[in-house]
């Protein structure tokens, strides 16, 4: 497999804070790589450090192949676009000029491609509004489009839903597919927003205390992740008789409910509950979630 | 470092802190300009060596300000980011700063020189010095002008906050005015009391001839010159009123300042963490 960036015992310290504690992680090439932990857990801190705003204390990482200490890593470099916590904008100019700005600052040629970049984070109409007029979520698919400027292969996202409206989240959520999907753009994504990143990513990394707990593809995951049907019965004691009887996995939550960790056949089921006079009021498949998965991999107990 | 430059004088042109600095400076100019007129008509003489200097003091805010708040605006909007992300070196992003604060200083004092050029001839009895006096002035001026950028652009590579680095930049070049005109006031004072005095018996006498305990003398006084000719605000003092004494050595400590804050300021910056 390929990989747009590989990290080796990476670590970083603020005075007598170890932000970063050899951090290992891998970042595959065309995927969107969900990197999860909470507030303070060092999600931000690898990002400044990949995006060269920071030095790393100790180990080191790999950009297109390039060790972080080469001097032509800045060549790697140019082929990532990043938005880092909040979006890079200047806010007294418009949005054609913001990305016209970066424009300069990479050296490209012509201002081409501007207005079709305006048009793919859905600007295209903001006309000469200035961009401290706009909104959060405006402003972050501007920082999306800056990013984006000398077609970038590898976009880094901190937090890019933090703060949005509903509408703002489905909004960067369609862009940032869009891109993966019409653009083979890979995209590391940091969140603690969990059920938004399991809607995108194909890879995660969870990561906790500055340390990689975990990485593993969405299939891993998904596999990972017990799938269970959650049943509610007017009689859960007969529902347990003819769960027994099925040989079925399953755990009583109350006098009503239940969850079955398998899938069965529901005409077969109704009919064994009716045998036993008991009603099915209602089912609902559940997954275990992904907020779940990773409380139980990194512990509740602290934060 | 071309297109760090090409994408700063682009900004540049349509900052309003640029244009006002001009607009000021274009002001400060056709003051000055009037004030000799008036001056002219009331007999006082002035040269055009007297006006190409009345400028130092505002010259001296000039860094303060258009650092604060035009450099200070990459931090503060984060764009600074986006230079390091795409690939740029940090010396290329701190001598790029340098040379648009530099330029923009240079631009807004020439802008004061619009209206003397126009008005001054009209208004001043000739050069007053030498014209070789006048060029090695202006070119202290300059000096000058460029040590406080070097010295501003430093601060505002290092502090990530645009509003302490306003008030520090201010704050600075207000205080490094009040203890040059400190030094200064120290220096002009007269080696003897100048007309008559009154003693302990009451006797009204002649003072001409008693020492003035103030007047710095030896060590001491060179220690206060070589402070005045040191501190760039000492400079402006100095071109402004008139109290130059070691031009050559206050140019040459002006391109020191530059040099040895540029220097240290792109070592500390190589090694600033950026958030």
């Amino acid at each position: 497999m390929d990989y747009v960036l590989q990290t080796t015992g990476l670590s970083k310290r603020y005075g007598h804070f170890k932000a970063l504690d050899g951090l290992t992680m891998n970042v595959p090439k065309g995927g969107i790589y969900g990197f999860v932990g909470r507030n303070g857990a060092g999600k931000t801190t690898l990002i400044r450090l990949i995006c060269g705003l920071q030095a790393p204390t100790s180990g080191g990482y790999t950009l297109y192949g390039r060790k972080h200490t080469d001097r032509d890593v800045s060549r790697s470099r140019r082929r990532m676009g990043a938005v880092v916590e909040t979006p890079s904008i200047y806010l007294d100019m418009t949005a054609r000029d913001n990305i016209k700005q970066q424009y300069r600052v990479l050296g490209l040629p012509s201002f081409e491609g501007v207005d079709e970049l305006l048009e793919l984070v859905g600007l295209g109409d903001t006309g000469k509004k200035k961009a401290r007029h706009f909104s959060l979520g405006m402003k972050q698919r501007l920082g999306i489009a800056v990013a984006l400027s000398g077609d970038p292969d590898f976009l880094v996202l901190d937090e890019p839903v933090n703060g949005l409206d509903p509408e703002g989240i489905i909004e960067i959520r369609e862009l940032i597919l869009k891109l993966n999907r019409e653009r083979q753009i890979t995209v590391l994504i940091s969140s603690h927003i969990l059920d938004e990143l399991s809607r995108l990513a194909t890879h995660y990394g969870f990561i906790d205390r500055g340390r990689m707990v975990k990485e593993l593809s969405a299939e891993e995951l998904e596999a990972a992740c017990r799938k269970c049907v959650r049943l509610t019965v007017t009689d859960v004691r007969a529902l347990a008789r003819v769960l027994d009887a099925m040989g079925a996995e399953y755990k009583i939550l109350d006098d009503e409910t239940a969850d079955v960790y398998r899938k069965m056949p529901v005409s077969r089921l109704t009919a064994a509950l009716s045998a036993e006079g008991c009603e099915l009021l209602d089912i609902r498949e559940r997954d275990e979630s992904l907020e779940s998965y990773f409380v139980s991999l990194v512990g509740g107990g602290h934060g | 470092m071309g297109k760090l430059l090409r994408a700063g004088f682009a900004r540049l042109w349509k900052a309003p802190v640029f244009w006002l600095g001009v607009v000021f400076m274009v002001f400060w100019g056709g003051v000055v300009c009037h004030s000799a007129w008036e001056g002219g008509q009331e007999g006082v003489v002035y040269f055009m060596y007297d006006l190409c200097r009345y400028h130092c003091i505002a010259t001296a805010f000039l860094p303060a300000v258009f650092c604060g708040l035009f450099l200070g605006t990459e931090y503060d909007h984060g764009v600074i980011r986006n230079k390091l992300t795409a690939g740029c070196s940090r010396p290329a992003v701190y001598l790029s700063s340098l040379m648009l604060s530099l330029a923009a200083c240079f631009l807004m004092v020439a802008a004061y020189f619009l209206p003397v050029a126009v008005f001054g001839p009209s208004v001043t009895e000739g050069l007053g010095v030498a014209p070789r006096t006048l060029a090695l002035t202006l070119g202290g001026e300059l000096l000058m002008a460029a040590a406080l950028c070097s010295l501003c652009t430093l601060g505002a590579m290092l502090i990530s906050r645009k509003a302490l680095l306003a008030v520090v930049l201010l704050l600075a070049t207000l205080g490094g005015l009040a203890v040059s005109a400190t030094v200064e006031g120290r220096l002009e004072e007269q080696e003897f009391f100048q007309g008559m005095m009154m003693d302990a018996s009451g006797q009204i006498r002649d003072a001409s001839d008693m020492p003035n305990p103030d007047y710095l003398r030896g060590r001491e006084r060179e220690l206060y010159q070589l402070a005045a000719d040191l501190l760039p605000t000492g400079q402006a003092l100095a071109y402004n009123f008139n109290m130059i004494v070691h031009p050559v050595r206050m140019c040459l400590f002006s391109l020191l300042i530059s040099l040895l804050s540029t220097a240290g300021g792109m070592i500390a910056f190589r090694r600033k963490d950026i958030k």
